[in-house]
Order: structure tokens, then sequence, then C-alpha cells
């Protein structure tokens, strides 16, 4: 105790160390805004959207329920029935009544009903201004419904998530990336500057033990480094309004503050580690640098692009090829159908069959085969996908970087293996959904408020609650090894050398 | 109170210091004289244990001080040729700082000005940043912090060199005083005059020897330059 406050009080005259810890905590007040607002935008988008369902759900109920089949079929295409401002009871701009136009279009079709929700969203974490990143490469939400059966991936969303290392300047790139910059700065020379400095010789004839004060001194300068960090993110939540007095969310954000603390600890015993070896400042410096470039710049690309080729995933446009030429097939098969049949014996073949047969063939024909094939294409790349994260994963211990960044993206909601998850659940209820449907009598020209409120609805567990706390604990013990191999070769190795 | 038996340092095939056996007393100033690289400051860096000897032994207060290295470190008191502190700090909190380093408990304020006092650092300096400070202002704080964990003996590196003429002797009256409060002190230096002036007895060394000592008080200035020129022309 009495060296902690004797080396608190020379840092505190240390004018250069809080000028760093200021700028670390700007940095980090501003990635916590970036990552909050764009949280933000998405629940409230989210919230909006479940809102407007919720609306539109009523006025169609309503109006199945008041009309007659024959009043329907006459309103098909046509405004709805009712007055959309007094029901809403706000005025609507010209988008927002022409979708609900289409929406009341699509409750009162033939191949499709209204849903909801039929667009699904990932239900946003209580830590999730903690990553932004990998939501701008993975889908956050999904459509749901007859009309969407074949697209289960947001078009612009799908990108490679391996970008997210080092992508926007979300709190995990900061700590991930940018904080170990502020430790070299701090701790480069807490040996070799005593030594430059010429105060080293001084300490060495006090009677105290020199590792003992040298780790105080590491420990008072790094937990500044902590605090810091951890005061502006824990500030920042507050005035947020997230609830910490939630257990499962003070769970997480003690998981965050272990994992920062490792984090930080691992670039100290670097620190150490280097100053143990007796070399100039400078050097110090430039070895502790090198470290960063390979562990958190050179390790992670290259451990990225090993894990891309090995497990590569089909491209969008690939994807989007794929659909337009099965597409195509279905079409040229329908050509050559109509082709093959003669013109006398179709008119007799259409005059013998309902409208609603025709369609349940063509349905059974083309529809179910074209919507098996793309579905197929999609679950391969789900495999891709799934098989990446697990290499990730598998390679998470090769560099402490990958460790704190998994954590923060699993913490954050934005996780690969929680936005494949998603997916997979999503996938698994369009499902469920679209065989409910099957089941529907097609030749009803509508479908009745029973069967309506007999559909299942998709109920998407919040982001924090998936996630894998087995994980969690691997990153942790993770980047704990991480810290001790350096710090125990210094701590064997150290002896000062004075000259 | 400090001894050698039989000391050697070798730094690879260079000898540094041959077979040194050296004894101090408490109230005695011992000045080691000679050249550069005649091993003076190897045998004070020995006595600290900045440096590990190659054979023989070194004591403080009889305790072995390759065995003992932080208990014997309690008893001694150093003032390196170039004492540096930190400089963002006061004269006063350098002082707080070193001094809480060795002693058990935090000196209280007024015992560290009283030792601000003892060593005659002026008091419109004791509350302002050592960057601003002379070396002979840094020496005088150095004493003081050996003061605070009451060092019973004194290790002395080239504490004279680069001091003026007024700086140098208010060293040697601190000097005096603390040979006078029964300090052992092994002082290196270049500086004849100073060494006969505050030492009680003197060696001379060369090459790693101490090939000889004398009283202070039985040889006047100049017969001991001329003793030591023709030690080192040999």
């Amino acid at each position: 105790m009495r060296l902690l406050r004797q080396e608190w009080r020379l840092l505190r005259a240390n004018r250069a160390y809080w000028i760093t810890l200021l700028l670390l905590g700007l940095l980090t007040a501003l990635a916590f805004q970036i990552g909050w607002s764009r949280a933000q935008r998405t629940a409230e988008r989210d919230q909006r959207y479940r809102a407007e369902q919720a609306e539109l759900h009523l006025l169609v109920k309503e109006a199945v329920h008041d009309q007659s089949e024959k009043e329907v079929r006459r309103t098909m295409m046509k405004d709805p029935p009712v007055d959309l401002e007094q029901l809403f009871n706000r005025p609507l701009n010209g988008i927002e009544k022409g979708r609900f136009r289409v929406l009341w279009n699509f409750a009162k079709g033939r191949f499709s009903i209204p849903h909801l929700p039929w667009r699904t969203w990932k239900s946003p974490s209580s830590l999730e201004a903690l990553s932004v990143g990998e939501s701008d490469h993975w889908p956050s939400f999904y459509a749901i419904g007859k009309e969407w059966m074949g697209r289960t991936f947001s078009p612009p969303s799908l990108s490679n998530p391996f970008q997210a290392m080092i992508g926007a300047l979300d709190l995990s790139t900061l700590l991930t990336v940018l904080l170990p910059l502020f430790v070299i700065v701090v701790l480069h020379d807490f040996v070799s500057g005593d030594r430059e400095q010429g105060t080293l010789r001084l300490i060495l004839s006090q009677n105290v033990s020199f590792r003992k004060l040298m780790l105080t001194r590491l420990l008072v300068r790094v937990s500044g480094i902590i605090l810091t960090v951890l005061l502006v993110v824990v500030a920042g939540l507050i005035l947020t309004g997230t609830d910490l007095s939630d257990e499962h969310t003070l769970r997480l954000l003690g998981v965050f503050s272990l994992s920062l603390v490792a984090y930080t600890l691992f670039w100290s015993s670097v620190a150490w580690l280097v100053n143990s070896l007796g070399l100039t400042s400078v050097t110090n410096a430039v070895l502790m640098t090198m470290c960063w470039v390979v562990l958190v710049i050179v390790l992670p690309l290259g451990v990225s692009r090993v894990v891309a080729g090995r497990h590569p995933v089909i491209p969008l446009n690939t994807l989007a090829a794929k659909e337009i030429e099965i597409r195509a097939l279905i079409r040229k098969a329908r050509e050559q159908q109509q082709a093959n049949t003669p013109q006398n014996e179709e008119r007799q073949e259409r005059r013998r069959r309902t409208e609603e047969e025709w369609v349940n063939s063509f349905i059974q024909d083309h529809w179910i085969p074209q919507r098996q094939a793309i579905t197929a294409e999609i679950t391969q790349v789900f495999q891709n996908y799934q098989s990446r994260s697990d290499a990730l994963d598998a390679c998470g211990i090769w560099s402490p970087a990958f460790a704190i960044k998994n954590t923060c993206d699993l913490l954050s909601g934005n996780s690969l293996s929680q936005s494949i998850e998603f997916s997979r659940k999503t996938g698994e209820f369009h499902a469920e959904f679209l065989a409910h449907f099957e089941q529907l009598p097609h030749r009803q020209s509508t479908i009745t408020v029973e069967d309506f409120q007999k559909m299942p609805v998709f109920q998407p567990a919040p982001a924090d609650r998936t996630i894998s706390w087995e994980k969690l604990r691997t990153n942790v013990m993770t980047l704990a090894i991480w810290s001790a191999i350096p710090f125990l070769i210094g701590w064997i190795g150290f002896r000062p050398r004075l000259l | 109170m400090l001894k050698t038996i039989d000391l050697v340092k070798q730094y690879g095939s260079h000898t540094a210091l041959q077979s040194l056996n050296l004894t101090v007393e408490q109230g005695e100033v011992f000045c080691l004289l000679g050249a550069n690289g005649a091993g003076k400051s190897t045998t004070i860096n020995l006595f600290l244990n900045f440096i590990a000897p190659t054979s023989g032994q070194v004591f403080v207060n009889d305790l072995d001080v390759t065995k003992h290295s932080q208990e014997t470190k309690q008893f001694l008191g150093y003032i390196p040729e170039q004492v540096m502190l930190y400089k963002d700090l006061t004269g006063l909190e350098n002082l707080d700082y070193f001094a809480s380093l060795s002693c058990r408990r935090r000196p209280p304020r007024e015992e560290l000005k009283e030792l601000l006092s003892r060593v005659h650092l002026a008091e419109d300096a004791w509350n302002r940043r050592v960057g601003t400070y002379s070396k002979g202002m840094r020496q005088k704080v150095a004493i003081a912090i050996s003061l605070s964990k009451n060092a019973k003996a004194f290790l002395l590196d080239e504490p004279t060199s680069g001091l003026d003429p007024k700086a140098s002797n208010e060293f040697s009256a601190l000097v005096n005083q603390l040979k006078e409060n029964q300090m052992a002190i092994l002082m290196a230096t270049h500086d004849l005059f100073r060494a006969k002036e505050s030492g009680t007895r003197l060696g001379i060394m060369k090459h790693g020897q101490l090939v000889e000592t004398l009283h202070a008080d039985s040889v006047g200035h100049a017969d001991l330059e001329q003793l030591y020129l023709r030690h080192m022309h040999d």
C-alpha cells in the first residue's frame, strides 16, 4: 500500500500521462457514442416497424372481419375501404400510404398474407454499443412470408464479415487496435526511463524490492488506462439508459471488464518483458510496436485470409446469379410446357381446370422446386459461414486481439456466430411458417381471421441471451494465458541494467 | 562497518578489481584516489550489489552483501556522481518519495523539512521543482534521503566533480558533519585537495589494486600530490 501511494504521487506529477489518459477517454467516448447511436437507430427502426405492423394487423383484422368475400374481391388492388389516416389517427405521407396499400393488397391476395412481424429483426443486446462492426456486414433482419420464401439474405448486407476486424471506429476496434498503442506510450519506458534519467541508481540503492516496486509502478500506470475506459463506458451506459441493475447486464459488464483488464495486462506484460531486456526506451517502443503490428494487424489479417481461403463462401453476386439462373430455367420449362401443349387441348384443359387447380399445380411443379434449389444454395452459404466462424474461434488462441474482439462482438450481440444462429433460427421459423401456409386451402380467395390468428409468430430472443458463455470463458482464459507468458519470462529474467 | 576481503571483479579477461582488502570504520572517511578505470566506482558498485563479485566477499555491518542485498542497503547512503531525481517533483516531494521507499512508514512532513534543513538546502528551494536545481542542491537532497533511513555508511562516488568551489566547500562541511555523527564514509574522488581536507585515511588505487594506504594527517597537500603522481607514472 505504501508503494502504491508513493507511485501514485509520482504519477500525479507526470503531465504526459494525464494527457494520454485524456486522449484515451475522449476516443473511448467517441467510439461509444458512434456505437450507441447506431444501435439506437437499429432499435428505433425495429420498434417503429413493429408498431406499424401492430396497427396494420388491427386494420386488416377489422376489415377482413367486417367484409364479405364479395366485397374483398371487389376491393382487391384498390384503395383500402377505410380511411387509413382516421384509423391511425395521424396524417400519413405518400410513402406510408403506398406501403399500407401494398400491405392491404397482400392481405387480400391469393398467394400471400400479412404477417406480424413479416420482417424479423435481431433484438439489440444491452451492450450493443460495444461493437457495431459485424452488423455492417451481416443482415440484422430477415423477411418472413410467402412472398419472401427465397429471400433469406438482405442483399446489400452480405459481405465478408472478417473485414470487420479492422472496421469502423467502434469500441471493440478502439480496444483491440488503439488501446495497445496507449499502453505502449505509457509503459514502454517504465524502467528504461529511470535508467536514462539517472534515477535508477538511487532507486536501487534503497532497501526495497526492485521487482515489487516496478510491478507496483506498472500496475498503477496501467490501472489508469483500465479505469479511464471503464469509467467512460459505464458512464455512457448509464447516460444512455441501460438498466445496470439487471443481473444479466451486470454479468455481461463484468465479463467486459475482465476481458479489458486481461487484454491491457497482456500489453503491460509485453512492456514488462521488453523493459527486462535492459534496452533503451526507443528500442522498447520499437519492439512493442512490432509486437502490435504482428499481433493486431498481420496475424488477424493473415488468419482471416487463410480461414477465408479454406472455407470459401459464395459471394452475393454469385448467389444472385444462381437465383436468376434458376428462375430462368423455370421460366423456360414453363414456356416449353406451354409450347408442347396443343392450343386446342390447352383451351380444353384450361376450361377443365379451375383457376385454383392451375395455381396449385404451378406451385407444386415450379415454385416449390425453385424455392428448394435456392434454399439449398443458401444452406450451403450458411454452412460455409458456420465453418468460417468455427475456424476463426479455433484460431482465436493465436492472438489476444482475436480474443478481445470476439468478446466485444459476443457481448454486443454482433458476433458472427450469433448472427449465424439468428439466421438459422429465422430459417427454421421460415420453414415452419411456410409449412403452415401450405396447409391453408388455396381455393379460398382470402384467409379468415381464424387462419390468420393461427399463423406462427417469430419471437427472436434478445441478442445478449444468445451469448455463448463457453466462448467467453475461452476468450478470457486465452487473454490470461497470453498475459502470463511474457510476464513470467520478464519476471524470471528481470535484472535491471544500470549502465 | 564497510569491509571487503580478497575482492575480485573481472569483466571477461579484464580485471577491474584485484584482491581488494578494505575496512572503513564508523566515524572514518576513507578516500579512494586513482585514475579513471582504477576500480574506485567498481568498489562502490560492489558494496551496493549493483554488480556481483567474481570472488571475495563484501560486508556492510557484518552482513554479506551478496547474500543480504536488501538488508545491507538499509545501512547504506549512496551519492552518485550525478545525482538524478524526478524533475517534475519538488525537492521535498523527491525526499518524500525516496524516503518512503526505504522506511517502513511515510516520514511526517516536518521530519522531511528538518532533514532538508540539516543538509543546508535553502528553504525557498524545498517546494521548487528539482528540474531547476544545481548539482550541489541535488546532492544535498540525496544526502537527506540517506539520512531519512538512518544510514550508517555513505558511499560517495566522485561527489565534488563539477561543483563550484563554494558548493564543493559546502559539501566538505556536510561530509565532516556526517563524520562527526559516526558515519562510515567511502568516497571515490579525483580531488586530492578535498580528500586531504575531509578524509581520515587515503587509499591510492591503480589497475584494480590498492597500492598505498595512508593517514590523511600524516601527509601534506604537496606530498600527497607527489605520491599520487609517482604511483600514476609507475
